[in-house]
């Protein structure tokens, strides 16, 4: 046998990738030595392989047609709601350049307020936050909690400030497409969180409606990109 | 953020080695979907949809048992791939993206909702649209019928990290390359979470089938 399987989950995976013909050919030569001395192996194998028998029982379903009507007037609408933008950027092609430039003054002006005390509420919310100490459950109490079950979410990024002498810090997640705004309870599990956990033992953090607050004593954690992580100097 | 997103499909790259070939090959036609779409060739959409419609509602389906709900999820991965569409990149391929954009949709729905905590009611099942299986018997296909709802009824009950491994592996026939590139994961995690997931549900069916 060229490598044992080191615990019984290595095994589970080497006799399970067997199965998909998923292994280069020394593992795959050294399952096939443990099939040939263990017999607990080889029930093991076919325990798994009867599994994937029943999966593939599972038939494709022919989607219901009321998806396509569905479909269909959905995206109608939101062509509709384009279409309206449309018009509202033509109607504004009929006005001269002076009123144009005036309407979009006052515009302007109107967001600026608008984010200034978007800006400023967020503050004061943040320094209420700040305040309220956050931890970290331990993840192996929570490999086995009904909630864990669910997160499966990416980390997409972080971003760090100082406040009140310590570095706090919010990561934020994606679902593929776009950050998740509407996202319960997600990243407690997650792989990269996890990973977090234990290479940082002074991370601490909480899984909050839609993202997760971190805390690093002494060191700023950055997500360099979507793929890596790296710390900078404070 | 939504560009930066979808940039990131470019992240799996790494995981994948000289298997993502058939990305290379399909990019053209997919690509070429994606522009027809983004200067208003409507029949570009419509392309997409009836070429992944059965896939993606099987998708939600698996993934959330309950067939109004799955109904309910394929709109809205549809819809998000009517916004989308214009701007894929081409990094993976289209049919990668679109089961990237499901599975995430789905993951999204489970951990707002929790549906995998319910159990399928048989109604649901019942209203499902099972697709004629001419080659069987009449008895045949009610014995099958009846092993599905076990084995669905059990898939829920494996978490959605390895549920979601299990179904692209063994009802979509994906390879753990093609796995890894979907989840954006490494393959030794692809491999992990199919081994758990199979030990889980051999579990879960072997409580069921013997009470």
């Amino acid at each position: 046998m060229s490598k044992p399987a080191s615990s019984p989950e290595a095994r589970q995976e080497l006799l399970s990738a067997y199965l998909d013909g998923e292994l280069r050919p020394d593992e795959e030569k050294g399952v096939e030595d443990l099939l040939e001395q263990e017999p607990a192996a080889r029930e093991q194998l076919e325990g798994m392989r009867r599994v994937v028998g029943h999966l593939r029982h599972v038939e494709r379903m022919a989607p219901p047609q009321t998806l396509d009507m569905a479909v269909a007037r959905r995206v109608a609408l939101e062509g509709e709601h384009r279409s309206l933008l449309d018009r509202i950027e033509d109607g504004m092609g009929g006005m001269s350049r002076a009123k144009q430039g005036n309407l979009f003054f006052l515009f302007a002006l109107v967001v600026a307020l608008a984010v200034i005390i978007l800006l400023f509420s967020q503050g004061l919310q943040r320094s209420q936050d700040s305040l309220i100490p956050v931890v970290f459950e331990d993840p192996s109490k929570l490999e086995d909690a009904d909630l864990t079950t669910a997160l499966q979410v990416v980390v997409g990024g972080a971003l760090f400030r100082r406040h009140e002498g310590q570095h706090r810090g919010v990561l934020w997640v994606e679902d593929g497409l776009e950050v998740d705004a509407e996202a319960e309870l997600v990243l407690l599990g997650s792989e990269r969180a996890e990973e977090l956990l234990t290479r940082y033992p002074e991370l601490k953090g909480i899984a909050m409606l839609g993202h997760v607050k971190v805390e690093v004593a002494g060191r700023i954690l950055e997500l360099v990109d979507d793929s890596s992580l790296g710390l900078a100097s404070p | 953020m939504e560009q930066e997103a979808l940039s990131a499909d470019s992240t799996a790259e790494s995981n994948s080695g000289p298997a993502a070939d058939p990305r290379a090959l399909s990019s053209t036609p997919d690509l070429d979907l994606a522009r027809r779409h983004r200067y208003g060739d409507s029949s570009a959409f419509e392309e997409v949809y009836r070429q992944y419609v059965q896939m993606v509602f099987n998708l939600c389906l698996r993934m959330v048992g309950r067939r109004e709900e799955a109904e309910d999820l394929a709109q809205e991965v549809f819809l998000r791939i009517h916004r989308h569409l214009g701007r894929f990149n081409g990094r993976s391929a289209l049919k990668t993206w679109i089961y990237r954009v499901t599975i995430n949709h789905c993951r999204s729905k489970l951990s707002r909702k929790r549906w995998f905590m319910r159990s399928i009611k048989e109604e649901d099942e019942e209203g499902g649209v099972q697709l004629e299986d001419r080659a069987r018997s009449p008895e045949d296909r009610t014995l099958a019928n009846d092993d599905a709802r076990t084995v669905m009824r059990a898939l829920l009950q494996v978490k959605p990290r390895f549920r979601e491994a299990l179904v692209l592996r063994d009802l979509e026939g994906m390879s753990y390359d093609e796995i890894a590139d979907v989840l954006r994961i490494r393959i030794g995690t692809v491999r992990s979470r199919i081994a758990r997931g199979r030990e889980r549900l051999r579990q879960v069916l072997e409580k069921e089938l013997t009470t």
